[in-house]
């Protein structure tokens, strides 16, 4: 009985990824298109697409169905990030965050006032240059509701570094929202 | 300390704000996508083969991962029922007294020439004291009497004579003693003494009845009938 029961979730499972992709692919493929401007690369770029929804399958499934257009678009960009950062060698590090600026991000900053000072608008612009990494990880964490151990395998960082991701986003936010940048890419 | 909890409560809620609003623009992106005919995969075939193929040998992984993960909870679950048996077995052997003494039991090795007679031991058992007194065979074929006595602890040994000079020996030891009797070229007869299982060793006239009461093996050993050894065996009493 627990091998039939077993058997049927990893057809459940193959089921549910074969239909993401089947109803998806095409879309997804656009995106990767418009992204990379090159065929091949827009093919890698989905089949990273699918290892990393493979990954975290657990975590995906649980994602209401209304989101999940929005998390594929989100794992295009991830994935073509990623193929970026093999192409060029160009990865992101999160060791290289330094503790004396996450120390100052328990700041004295007002993040009610900030909340309710700025608008949806205000927020866009001040998140739209931030590291892309760092923009997964809130939706992630917000909106497909991810919990860490899942986010940071579908980002490929340790576990505890998620918590660092999330710190450092806010003091990004909350500078770039105050009008001082930290000049992020 | 208070001030500062919230303070990361509205943090979360600005970092939580972003995020939505992030994902209404990947929305957005979504959107636009599905209605953009411009762009197509030339290569679709291609794509869904090593797509699906690899969704494919996922599947695979997933399932002999799953096996294995499975094996190994069964073979530990055995592994602790197994253990959990043995300890109980274990603890039944040491803690319950009625099966303690349905162990004591006779055992006699017979063997070429000499039989080696002995309880059984189990050597947690206490016996009650008024089994160390001596018991003493009320009734014995005419003419008998008292030859040599030995009383130790857990051994009695008294020789009767009648003035043929024949000899009756009886004995008894308790669980802790053991003793030889000679039973080369004899037959064994089963008989019961007073509803206790006993054997009788024959040969010729002379006759050995080894029996168990209480905790003791009892032995009577001379030239007398069957019948005569035993009623001595009957009559054995405190």
């Amino acid at each position: 009985m627990i091998a039939i029961i077993a058997a049927i979730m990893d057809e459940d499972e193959r089921n549910f990824i074969e239909e993401l992709y089947i109803k998806h692919n095409k879309y997804m493929w656009k995106y990767a298109m418009l992204l990379t401007k090159n065929k091949d690369e827009a093919d890698e770029v989905i089949q990273i697409s699918f290892e990393n929804i493979i990954r975290s399958i657990n975590a995906v499934k649980k994602i209401n169905c209304c989101k999940i257009n929005s998390y594929l678009v989100s794992i295009v960009r991830n994935s073509y990030n990623t193929l970026l950062a093999k192409k060029y060698k160009d990865r992101e590090n999160i060791e290289y965050i330094d503790i004396r600026e996450l120390a100052d991000a328990v700041s004295n900053d007002d993040y009610e006032s900030m909340l309710e000072r700025s608008s949806s608008s205000d927020i866009m612009i001040a998140i739209e240059n931030m590291p892309e990494k760092y923009k997964m990880v809130l939706k992630l964490k917000y909106v497909y509701e991810f919990d860490d151990e899942h986010i940071a395998e579908a980002i490929g960082v340790k576990t505890n570094s998620i918590r660092m991701y999330k710190t450092r986003a806010l003091r990004i936010l909350a500078d770039r929202l105050k009008g001082c940048g930290y000049g992020e890419k | 300390m208070v001030k500062n909890s919230f303070n990361d409560e509205y943090g979360e809620l600005l970092l939580r704000k972003a995020a939505i609003l992030l994902c209404e623009e990947d929305e957005k992106i979504y959107d636009k996508l599905q209605n953009d005919e411009s762009i197509f995969n030339p290569n679709q075939e291609e794509l869904d083969e090593k797509i699906l193929g690899m969704i494919k040998i996922y599947e695979k992984k997933e399932k002999k991962r799953r096996n294995r993960i499975r094996l190994r909870k069964i073979t530990s679950r055995a592994a602790i029922f197994i253990s959990i048996i043995m300890i109980s077995l274990a603890i039944t052997f040491t803690t319950v007294e009625a099966f303690r003494i349905t162990v004591l039991n006779l055992i006699i090795e017979q063997g070429k020439k000499y039989s080696l007679i002995s309880l059984s031991e189990n050597d947690n058992i206490d016996l009650p004291k008024e089994l160390y007194g001596i018991y003493y065979p009320y009734y014995l074929p005419d003419g008998y009497k008292i030859k040599n006595t030995f009383v130790s602890d857990g051994l009695v040994e008294i020789t009767f004579v009648n003035i043929n000079n024949d000899v009756i020996n009886y004995s008894y030891f308790d669980k802790n003693a053991k003793t030889g009797i000679d039973t080369e070229n004899t037959i064994e007869t089963k008989v019961l003494i007073n509803g206790l299982e006993g054997s009788i060793f024959s040969k010729d006239e002379h006759r050995i009845l080894v029996f168990r009461l209480e905790n003791n093996l009892f032995i009577i050993e001379g030239n007398i009938t069957q019948e005569e050894i035993i009623k001595v065996g009957e009559n054995i009493k405190k």
